[in-house]
């Protein structure tokens, strides 16, 4: 899972990308692609690189060796700066003119890409962030929560192909979290792509469609979030007295299942179809109340996967 | 990416409060002189009283503000965001440099157009002859020489890649330490103070320490260096 993966339309490509901080390597040969109109989310743990690579793409930081190619403009070259400028990003923290309003810190972000003061795009902004009525508020007296809507209003404004967010959801309440989340699948109906890294694992989830896992700078895995979330075997309940027997004919046919004192019965069963066991349990007798794969849920894949290389040198 | 830095001219306290309060000095002694009402001789206190604190202020004022237009963006944390709708560094600099430039000469013109106006007020309120050429050449010296302050803290808040030590760094220099430089023999003369003070000087056509054409290299010479460093670490270092 760990190699460069072709992908049709990328807007990004990181290709043995390597920052040095000193001697430790904060992105260490990393490569992975984008693709266009994708929810990516870019995981790691705390420490694994993500923010340094985000600042990688922004033309923030210089990488020491390798490539970045964003809208096919190779980072270094003149045309990279016009390529950064059709992102839009929230790094870390959300970095505000404290003593401006909402409304005068979007406007500020307008005149940089050439939007006027009274463009129906900064009332549209501000709607779409929840932040109308607090439009003449000075950006002081906002909570983390009305920051992250603020620094996301700023990230869209301008319309960007690529919208960049480190830790969207940070500060925000629960109904925030979900309009966050909606706010963010919409983007490519919109025509953006966008990449975006998160502690929490549950909602990158529900949120992305790509994934990208990092552990000390390095790629672990990439690739749509269904074939990393994979399916592992199949979760059967059988009626009452028949738990016995059924284990017998799985391991009968040489599928290793283990019972659980909730009356679950979960088969390891490989590459094996939930119809091949059905009809393997039917032809014993034992005819399942029900039967589901079993999935593993991002935070399990994530663990298992950023904690496998621990201790390697 | 120009509008952008009148926006936040406009948008901040810090550019209005900086001209509030020049002209609350100045307007402070203009009122101190009139209740006073000097006679005789002293009657010129009028319009020198308030052109002297005009003068001192005004170098103050500039300096605040020339090192608040980069020195906003590294105490807001607002650099990242300026260098990615901006993300050619030297466009960046040169930007922010101009707007500097343009701020400072708004605010010196101002403040010394609204004193000249104040001090012809104040000779008419003391029936005292009001010498509008000398005035005016002091004027222009005061706002070169302030200005010159102005883009040097600019550099200096660039340089530090923060609006405090930049300002304090500058501040420090103008009113103290450039003092101390003027005293060394030989090198002394070419300090920043020395030089603008030589600019001052041809304007008015005071006995200047150094020749115009020695004071305009030496500023020129301060204000590369300053400026060159802190652009080249600004352009070749990474952002937080």
């Amino acid at each position: 899972m760990s190699t460069l993966r072709p992908v049709a339309s990328s807007v990004l490509s990181f290709d043995s990308v390597t920052k040095s901080y000193g001697s430790r390597n904060a992105v260490d040969g990393l490569g992975f692609e984008v693709a266009e109109r994708s929810v990516t989310g870019l995981l790691g743990a705390n420490g694994a690189g993500k923010s340094t690579t985000m600042k990688l793409l922004l033309g923030l930081a210089t990488p020491n060796s390798g490539q970045i190619e964003l809208f096919g403009a190779l980072q270094g070259t003149a045309a990279f700066a016009d390529a950064v400028r059709r992102t839009g990003s929230q790094i870390e923290l959300p970095a505000l003119y404290e003593r401006a309003t909402a409304r005068q810190n979007i406007e500020i972000q307008c005149a940089g890409f050439g939007i006027g003061r009274r463009d129906p795009k900064i009332d549209a902004v501000l709607e779409t962030v929840g932040l109308s009525s607090r439009s003449s508020d000075k950006v002081k007296s906002f909570s983390l929560g009305m920051r992250q809507r603020m620094s996301l209003a700023l990230a869209l404004v301008h319309e960007p192909e690529l919208v960049v967010l480190d830790e969207p959801i940070n500060g925000l309440d629960p109904e925030g979290v979900v309009e966050m989340r909606e706010l963010i699948r919409s983007l490519p109906a919109r025509g953006m792509t966008a990449l975006v890294s998160s502690h929490v694992l549950d909602e990158i989830e529900r949120t992305v469609d790509e994934i990208v896992i990092i552990r000390e700078g390095k790629l672990i895995a990439e690739g749509p979030i269904a074939s990393i979330i994979t399916t592992s075997g199949i979760v059967l309940r059988v009626p009452a007295g028949n738990g016995d027997a059924a284990l017998a004919a799985l391991s009968a046919a040489g599928v290793t299942a283990t019972a659980f004192e909730n009356g679950e019965i979960r088969a390891e069963t490989g590459e094996q179809p939930g119809s091949v066991i059905a009809k393997l349990l039917a032809d014993a007798g034992v005819y399942p109340d029900e039967l589901r794969p079993q999935t593993a849920d991002l935070e399990s894949v994530f663990l298992d996967l950023t904690a496998s290389g621990e201790g390697e040198s | 990416m120009f509008a952008a830095e009148l926006l936040k001219v406009r948008s901040m306290p810090a550019p209005r409060l900086t001209l509030i309060i020049t002209l609350a000095l100045v307007v402070i002694s203009a009122v101190i002189v009139v209740v006073i009402a000097p006679e005789g001789s002293a009657s010129t206190a009028y319009y020198e009283v308030p052109d002297l604190v005009a003068q001192v202020i005004i170098s103050i004022g500039a300096i605040v503000l020339g090192a608040w237009i980069f020195g906003l963006e590294f105490s807001s944390k607002t650099l990242r965001l300026a260098a990615t709708v901006q993300p050619s560094r030297q466009q960046l600099v040169l930007v922010k440099l101009l707007s500097a430039v343009l701020l400072l000469l708004a605010y010196v013109v101002g403040v010394m157009a609204i004193t000249l106006l104040l001090e012809a007020i104040l000779a008419s309120v003391g029936s005292v002859a009001f010498p509008f050429g000398q005035q005016l050449d002091n004027a222009l010296s005061a706002g070169v020489e302030a200005l010159l302050w102005g883009v040097f803290a600019f550099g200096l808040s660039l340089l530090f890649r923060s609006y405090t030590a930049g300002l304090v760094a500058a501040l420090v220099l103008a009113l103290g330490v450039d003092a101390g430089l003027q005293q060394i023999p030989t090198v002394g003369k070419y300090s920043l103070g020395s030089a603008t003070s030589s600019l001052g000087d041809a304007i008015t056509g005071g006995a200047a320490t150094l020749a115009l054409g020695v004071a305009l290299l030496a500023v020129a010479a301060w204000l590369i260096v300053v400026i060159g460093a802190g652009a080249a670490r600004f352009i070749t270092r990474d952002l937080k």
